[in-house]
C-alpha cells in the first residue's frame, strides 16, 4: 500500500521534465511523509522551483544569494545609511518628529515598530510545538537561560519598580541578564552568525528580550524582509503562520544538510504565495470580488450550492460566513488543525496552483466548503451559539477523509480530463471546481 | 537602538518639572530603553521615564531617591556593555581618572553617570565616560547650575551616535550630534593592556572597601 502511494510519487519528481498536474493529482492523497520530498512538491508548487531539474542548482544558488543579500542590506548596512544620511542633526534627529517624515529617522522609527510587533506575533506561533520552543542551546550563546527568560517574562508586568529591579540584580551575580559569557568579542563572534551578532538576539537590542530559537529569529528575519520589500501589505498578522508553515515544513524535511538554506526558500516561495493569495490581505480590496469580501460571499454561494441544508441553517441563525470563515482563509487553514493535519490540507490547497494563478484560492474555497458539510450532521443540531464555537474552533476530524471530500473526484482519478472541469478558464471558481462532482 | 540617558531630575524638591522644549522628544514609542542616573525624585517621574520604553527602565540610586534602586547596573545593550551608576559615590567627585577606573572595573564599553549639571563625553582608553547632565539643570553643590540636557544614545555593532539635548534660556531646544567608534583599540599593543592589569591589581584592594560601602 505504502509503495503504491510513494513510488509513483518518486518517479514522478524524478523525471527530467516533471510534470506538475500529475504530481498535484498524487498530491491530492498526500505526499508521502518520510521520503523528503514534501519541500520539493511545495517549492514546485509555489513555483520557486522551475519544472526543469537541470535549472534547479542555478535557481537556488541565485535565490539563496539573493535572499543573503537582502539580509545584509536590511538588517546590517541599514545602519550605516542613517548615519551618512543625517548631515543636520536639528533637522533630522531620532525622538523629535521635527524631520521630514521620510527621513532615516523616521523609517528606523516606523521598522523598529514594526519588528517589535513582528516579533510578538512570532513568540506567539505554535506555542505547542516543540519546534519552534525555547532553544536553550542557542539562549545559551549570549549567556542567558531559559530561567533567565522565564523570569524576566513574569517581570514584565510587574509595576513595583522595587520588585522589579531587585528581580533583575538578583538574577545572575554579576546582576546583569543578557551578559555574554565573557569579553572575550573574538570568540564570541565565532559562535554566532553575523545577524545574531549584531542582534544579540534582540536584533540590536530593539527588542527588549532575546528571541527563544534560531527558528524564532529567522521567522522575524522573514517576515520583516517581506514587510520591506511588499509595501502594500507590509505585515498582518496571520503572515506569520503562513511563514512558519513553510519554514517548519522545509527545516525539518529536508536534507541535513540543506537545513542552513531553509530560510531562504522559505522565504520566496512565502512571497510567491503571497502573491497568489495576497488580495486577501490587502485592505485596499477588502470589498473587491478577489478580496475577502468576495471570498466570503463566495463561500456561502459554494456553502448553498452543495449542503443547501446547511446554508439554511446558517441564514436562518443570521450566522454570516465572516464570524468563522475570515480566519478560515487569512490563515489558509493553518490555524484549523494541528500543525501536522494543517501540513496535509496544504498539500492538496497548493495543489491547486496547477489550475492558474486563482487555483490555490478555488482550492481553498472548495475545502472550506467540505468542512461545513463534513460537520453537517452536527451542525444542523446546534443553536447560534453553539454553531459558531463548533465553526471558529473547528472539532477534529480526520483530515484524509475530509480532503476526499474536497477534490472533484476526476481530479484525483488517473486521467486527463482534469482540464475540462478545473481549468484556469473556468469562471465560476468554486462553481467550476464542483462541476461533476 | 536608542537609549535615553537621563538624571538629575529633583523633582519636585529642586524643580517643579521638566523644561517644556522636553515635552515632545520625550513622548513614548520612540526609545527602546531609557538609563536613569538617578535623583529622580518622586514616583510620578519614575513612572514617566519607564513608560517611556514600555518598561525598559535601568535605573539606579542617586544620594536624593526613596525608590529602591540599585547602586550600579551593567547591562548588555544589544552587544555593547553599558554601566550605570549615579556618581555620588565616586571620591573625588566627578574626577575623570577614578571613573575610568571604574570603566575598566566592570568592563564597560559606555559608562553612564550621573550627579554632574552640565553634559559631557570623554573618551578614555578606548572606553566613553558618559554624563548626561541634569534634565532640570538645576545646581548641585559644588557645581552650579547649567543648562538642562539629556542625551539620547543611537548604539549601534560597533560604533554609537551621541545627541545631546538640551535648552537654552529663552527656552529653545538644541541638539547636538557626535559620532564615536567603539573597540577602536581593539589590536591594541600588549603595554596596555599589562598596565591595565597592573591598575586593576592596585585598585582591586580600593574595590572591595568601596563595594561594601555600596552595599
Amino acid at each position: 500500500m505504502r509503495n503504491e502511494r510513494t513510488a509513483p510519487f518518486s518517479v514522478a519528481l524524478e523525471s527530467e521534465n516533471i510534470d506538475l498536474r500529475e504530481i498535484s493529482r498524487l498530491a491530492n492523497f498526500g505526499v508521502p511523509d518520510g521520503l523528503r520530498l514534501r519541500p520539493i512538491y511545495w517549492k514546485l508548487m509555489l513555483g520557486y522551483l522551475p519544472t526543469d531539474r537541470k535549472l534547479w542548482e542555478s535557481t537556488l544558488k541565485d535565490m539563496r544569494d539573493l535572499y543573503d543579500t537582502y539580509v545584509h542590506q536590511f538588517f546590517i548596512k541599514v545602519r550605516k545609511s542613517t548615519e551618512d544620511v543625517c548631515v543636520d542633526p536639528l533637522s533630522d534627529e531620532p525622538i523629535n518628529d521635527k524631520g521630514p517624515s521620510d527621513s532615516a529617522w523616521a523609517e528606523y522609527q516606523k521598522n523598529a515598530k514594526l519588528l517589535i510587533e513582528i516579533d510578538k506575533d512570532v513568540r506567539r506561533t505554535h506555542p505547542m510545538v516543540q519546534f519552534f520552543r525555547c532553544d536553550p542551546e542557542y539562549l545559551a550563546k549570549f549567556g542567558v537561560t531559559q530561567k533567565d527568560i522565564g523570569s524576566y517574562q513574569s517581570n514584565v508586568g510587574d509595576k513595583s519598580p522595587a520588585i522589579k529591579f531587585s528581580s533583575l540584580t538578583n538574577n545572575s551575580e554579576k546582576g546583569t541578564i543578557f551578559n555574554p559569557p565573557e569579553r572575550n568579542r573574538a570568540r564570541l563572534n565565532g559562535l554566532l552568525t553575523d545577524f545574531d551578532r549584531l542582534a544579540n538576539g534582540t536584533f540590536g537590542g530593539i527588542l527588549d528580550k532575546p528571541q527563544v530559537s534560531q527558528h524564532h529569529a529567522a521567522l522575524v528575519r522573514m517576515l520583516m524582509l517581506f514587510a520591506r520589500l511588499n509595501t502594500a501589505i507590509q505585515y498582518v498578522q496571520g503572515l506569520n503562520e503562513l511563514v512558519s508553515m513553510i519554514y517548519y515544513v522545509f527545516y525539518t524535511e529536508c536534507e541535513p544538510e540543506e537545513r542552513q538554506y531553509a530560510e531562504a526558500d522559505a522565504f520566496w516561495c512565502f512571497v510567491n504565495l503571497m502573491s497568489a493569495v495576497g488580495d486577501i490581505y490587502t485592505v485596499g480590496l477588502d470589498g473587491d470580488v478577489i478580496g475577502i469580501r468576495g471570498h466570503m460571499s463566495r463561500l456561502m454561494k459554494g456553502i448553498e450550492a452543495r449542503y443547501p441544508a446547511c446554508h439554511k441553517h446558517l441564514s436562518s441563525l443570521g450566522i454570516p460566513a465572516d464570524f468563522f470563515a475570515i480566519r478560515w482563509f487569512t490563515l489558509l487553514l493553518a490555524g484549523e488543525f494541528e500543525l501536522p493535519d494543517a501540513v496535509r490540507v496544504w498539500d492538496t490547497v497548493l495543489g491547486g496552483r496547477v489550475n492558474g494563478p486563482d487555483g490555490v484560492m478555488d482550492r481553498l474555497q472548495a475545502v472550506c466548503v467540505t468542512m461545513i458539510g463534513f460537520v453537517e450532521d452536527d451542525l444542523l443540531q446546534c443553536g447560534y451559539s453553539e454553531t459558531i464555537t463548533m465553526l471558529q474552533k473547528y472539532p477534529v476530524v480526520d483530515v484524509n477523509h475530509l480532503l476526499g471530500f474536497a477534490v472533484p473526484k476526476e481530479v484525483t482519478a488517473a486521467n486527463n480530463v482534469v482540464s475540462n472541469s478545473e481549468g484556469p478558464a473556468s469562471p465560476g471558481g468554486v462553481e467550476g471546481a464542483y462541476r461533476g462532482f | 537602538m536608542l537609549v535615553l540617558c537621563i538624571g538629575d531630575l529633583h523633582i519636585p524638591s529642586k524643580a517643579i518639572k521638566l523644561p517644556e522644549a522636553f515635552k515632545k522628544p520625550l513622548s513614548p514609542g520612540k526609545l527602546h530603553h531609557v538609563i536613569s542616573t538617578g535623583n529622580l525624585t518622586n514616583l510620578a517621574t519614575h513612572d514617566m521615564l519607564r513608560d517611556l520604553a514600555s518598561n525598559n527602565l535601568l535605573g539606579v540610586a542617586g544620594e536624593f531617591d526613596d525608590l529602591e534602586f540599585p547602586s550600579k547596573l551593567v547591562e548588555n545593550l544589544g552587544g555593547i556593555r553599558v554601566g550605570i551608576t549615579h556618581g555620588h559615590r565616586v571620591i573625588p567627585r566627578g574626577n575623570i581618572d577614578a571613573l575610568a577606573a571604574l570603566t575598566r572595573r566592570w568592563d564597560v564599553d559606555i559608562l553612564v553617570v550621573g550627579g554632574m549639571p552640565e553634559f559631557a563625553i570623554h573618551q578614555i582608553d578606548g572606553r566613553f565616560i558618559i554624563c548626561p547632565g541634569s534634565a532640570t539643570g538645576i545646581a548641585m553643590p559644588p557645581y552650579t547650575a547649567a543648562r538642562p540636557s539629556f542625551a539620547v544614545l543611537d548604539l549601534q555593532l560597533d560604533r554609537f551616535g551621541v545627541y545631546h539635548y538640551s535648552v537654552d534660556d529663552s527656552g529653545a531646544l538644541s541638539v547636538n550630534k557626535e559620532s564615536y567608534l567603539l573597540h577602536e583599540e581593539e589590536e591594541e599593543d600588549k603595554e596596555g593592556q599589562l598596565a591595565e592589569g597592573e591598575e586593576r591589581m592596585l585598585e582591586d584592594e580600593e574595590d572591595d572597601d568601596d563595594d561594601e560601602a555600596n552595599l
